[in-house]
């Protein structure tokens, strides 16, 4: 039926690349789906529905990797062997560190604040840095530079977390 | 299997006739049930006519009844109890709730002492699908094969489970669960389009629910769901109840109280095609007094409360990442979006007309219905549902902290494992809380199962290693596995949450060590071939008491019969293997008799018939 230890890209019959097009990868997802899905066995037999159920837990995971572009960082490292785990996960580059405190200081200050001017100025400004972070690990990424590629991850792991902090305190 | 295919001569089964399944919505006032009809869905009435069955269980000494009761002192009467369902005393004293009976906590669920009995929300709501399903079967003459059976998208595990599992209590197999709001979207039968982005408002009388759902190509996505379980329309007429109190300056005892509220309930409903409406009070023992109140009274005394509702609902659409013109339709459920107003504020704050041209009662059933026949393999409709698990899910960790395993509005079905490891030199053994919620402390999440993971080879601090699996099926029901892995012996564990009919069965299953998982195992083997035996042996004694002397010679009747008591002997033996052959003997020694019996029934069947028939 399905084997389990392709990875994402070959089960979704997509190129192994950084950029994916959207809309391909959900049309394959909705086809996989449709074929997998618990709801076409309802009336068959338990180890069936057994399967049914591991095979589209496995393609949502996929799926909910694939389309989440930090998610989906993380685990191009991984296929070429490089693992981005959660315990080494201090960046030790004193640059992006002082970077890293001046956002968290100016963060404060604008929640404090609550200038709602100054708080979407922050948001894009995050937003901004995230994305740049995300093309410079592509470009890390395309030329093979895989160990520079996951210092791009931590710092995007670092922009997440400020923004998931944002999200929390202005809601 | 050959003895599979033993039946009655002449009343073989007619492998074209459709079976029964059907849609129902279990709701919290009033339950539905639908079936489809020349691929329309159609909603069941009762004998008055009307198409809401009251979720209403009344229990007397020695008889249980369904719908509104005549009030005697001398009964029990539960008028929601959807609102129990999976729930723990600690869950309920969060929001306003009444008891008709005494009640106390047992196994983290909440039980009521009825007469001499001890009931669970699951047992009393099991009551009302017996109802259900006794109706339908009456009403249809035949037996429902299966059902689906709506659930508000918000229901966490617990209440899932403990909701299939009153279904399993009444008799009835249940094909899927079914999200409220993505019943309704089916009803409308939305998935012609070709992408949309749907909002479901659902309002009924007790619970306000709402779901943003994508569709795209025939695949349904619930993207996002939230609510509110204790806003609905019984609210509204609460205000208007107050107001008349208020403004008359009344001191009503509880009796009226109530008359009064129901008399608000009327005056609700004509405010819906009335700009005003005047009524007498005599009900509530006040004579030759009238009281007048205007829509625009009343918009304003709900207006706080529909306000509640767009702004959960603003909330669920941040959560899709969705922006208010980004929805393309908006589906009204529940009676009381039928309260003029509602669809005013709505289309003023969406900006978009909502459709209800569906009676907004009936449209939850309506598309279970329609979703069982898709299920069944009755209909070709090529839709497909995706839903997702409406709370993340995670387990406790050091310092009540909850560390998330699935997060919220993750597609189901889905899986994920985490690897734990021992924090003290020789531990053997590691306790493991699973809750359910959006809350950073596990005291504050909902508790869904307990349990301890023993028999840990003694290590290093660090070394051994403890994988927890998660898995939620498409019903959004989680089961958990944990899998000792830094030996080379792995045993396994089933640990479903504490919800479950037997809670005696689950407590034990929470109990038993790790060691205890492979017995577990065998045991059930050995119970399932037990049954199979038991069905085999049922089957050939109505067979050979219908024709065996006929069709067999005094030989091969004893030798037939002899197998059989082979196989009854071995049923005692708890021996899996032993049983198993038995069968298998049974059956090749039956081979001769079952071809001949199949021969005779369709000799039978062809008797007196014109052969052109077989042409």
């Amino acid at each position: 039926m399905i084997n389990f230890n392709q990875n994402y890209f070959q089960l979704f019959k997509i190129e192994q690349s950084v950029t994916i097009d959207s809309i391909s990868l959900e049309k394959k997802y909705f086809e996989l789906q449709k074929e997998f899905h618990p709801d076409k066995y309802v009336n068959a037999g338990d180890h069936e529905k057994r399967l049914s159920l591991q095979i589209t837990s496995y393609i949502n995971e996929a799926y909910e990797t694939l389309k989440n572009d930090y998610l989906k960082s993380v685990y191009l490292l991984k296929v070429e062997g490089f693992e981005v785990g959660d315990q080494n996960n201090t960046i030790s580059d004193p640059e992006f560190l002082m970077h890293q405190m001046e956002l968290r200081e100016e963060y404060e200050k604008i929640t404090l604040s609550k200038n709602s001017e100054e708080l979407k100025n922050f948001a894009l400004k995050i937003e901004r840095l995230k994305n740049e972070c995300l093309l410079s690990f592509n470009r890390r990424y395309e030329k093979k530079m895989y160990n520079d590629a996951s210092i791009k991850i931590k710092e995007m792991k670092f922009y997440i977390s400020i923004e998931n902090d944002f999200k929390k305190d202005n809601n | 299997m050959a003895l599979l295919q033993i039946s009655e001569p002449g009343k073989s089964q007619n492998p074209h006739e459709k079976k029964l399944y059907i849609g129902i919505d279990l709701g919290t006032t009033n339950s539905l049930v639908s079936i489809m009809r020349n691929g329309s869905p159609f909603v069941l009435k009762n004998n008055q006519g009307n198409e809401l069955f009251p979720s209403i269980v009344t229990y007397k000494q020695d008889s249980v009844n369904i719908g509104e009761p005549k009030p005697d002192g001398e009964s029990i009467t539960f008028r929601s109890i959807k609102r129990f369902i999976g729930k723990n005393i600690q869950d309920l004293k969060k929001e306003e709730f009444y008891s008709p009976c005494e009640y106390f906590e047992k196994n983290n669920i909440i039980r009521f002492k009825v007469f001499d009995n001890v009931l669970s929300p699951i047992q009393i709501s099991s009551e009302i699908l017996k109802n259900l399903k006794k109706i339908t079967e009456k009403t249809l003459d035949g037996e429902i094969s299966g059902c689906v059976i709506t659930v508000p998208a918000y229901f966490d595990d617990a209440q899932r489970q403990a909701t299939k599992d009153a279904a399993t209590l009444s008799g009835l197999k249940v094909l899927r669960l079914l999200n409220e709001p993505t019943a309704a979207a089916i009803a409308y039968g939305l998935q012609s389009k070709k992408i949309s982005k749907i909002m479901v408002y659902d309002l009924g009388g007790g619970t306000f629910d709402v779901s943003i759902l994508d569709l795209n190509d025939g695949v349904y996505k619930v993207l996002s769901t939230g609510g509110n379980s204790t806003l609905g329309g019984d609210d509204f007429d609460k205000k208007i109840a107050r107001y008349i109190e208020k403004k008359l300056n009344l001191n009503l005892n509880e009796e009226k109280k109530h008359e009064l509220y129901l008399l608000a309930k009327e005056i609700k409903i004509m405010l819906t095609n009335d700009a005003s409406v005047k009524v007498k009070l005599d009900k509530i023992g006040i004579k030759n007094k009238n009281i007048s109140i205007t829509q625009n009274e009343f918009n304003e005394l709900i207006k706080d409360l529909i306000q509640k509702t767009l702004v959960i609902s603003k909330q669920v659409l941040n959560d899709a990442k969705m922006k208010i013109d980004n929805i393309d339709e908006i589906i009204l459920v529940g009676g009381s979006t039928r309260t003029p107003y509602i669809k005013f504020m709505i289309e003023s704050y969406f900006k978009k007309k909502p459709l209800s041209d569906i009676n907004p009662d009936n449209v939850v059933a309506m598309g279970a219905s329609i979703q069982a026949d898709i299920l069944s393999g009755n209909s070709t409709d090529e839709l497909l549902l995706l839903d997702v698990i409406p709370l993340s899910l995670g387990i406790e960790t050091m310092g009540d902290l909850v560390e998330v395993i699935i997060p919220r509005n993750s597609t189901i079905p889905n899986s994920s494992s985490k690897e734990y490891t021992t924090f003290k030199d020789g531990q053997s053994a590691m306790s493991i809380h699973i809750v359910q919620g959006e809350r950073d402390l596990a005291s504050d999440c909902r508790s869904l199962a307990n349990f301890t993971v023993k028999d840990i080879p003694p290590m290093l601090a660090g070394s051994a290693r403890v994988n927890l699996e998660f898995q939620i099926d498409a019903d959004g029901i989680l089961n958990v596995s944990a899998r000792e892995t830094s030996t080379n012996k792995v045993t396994e564990v089933q640990v479903k949450p504490s919800y479950g009919i037997s809670d005696s069965e689950i407590e034990k299953m929470l109990r038993d060590s790790f060691s205890n998982a492979k017995e577990d195992i065998e045991m059930r083997n050995l119970k399932e071939s037990v049954v199979e035996a038991e069905r085999v042996i049922l089957s050939i004694n109505s067979a050979l008491k219908i024709d065996g002397k006929d069709l067999l010679n005094e030989n091969e009747y004893n030798e037939i019969c002899n197998a059989r008591d082979n196989l009854i002997d071995n049923l005692q033996s708890n021996d899996r293997e032993n049983i198993l052959n038995s069968v298998k003997d049974l059956e090749k020694i039956s081979e001769t008799y079952i071809s001949r019996r199949m021969n005779s029934s369709i000799q039978k069947i062809m008797k007196g018939k014109d052969i052109k028939e077989y042409k």
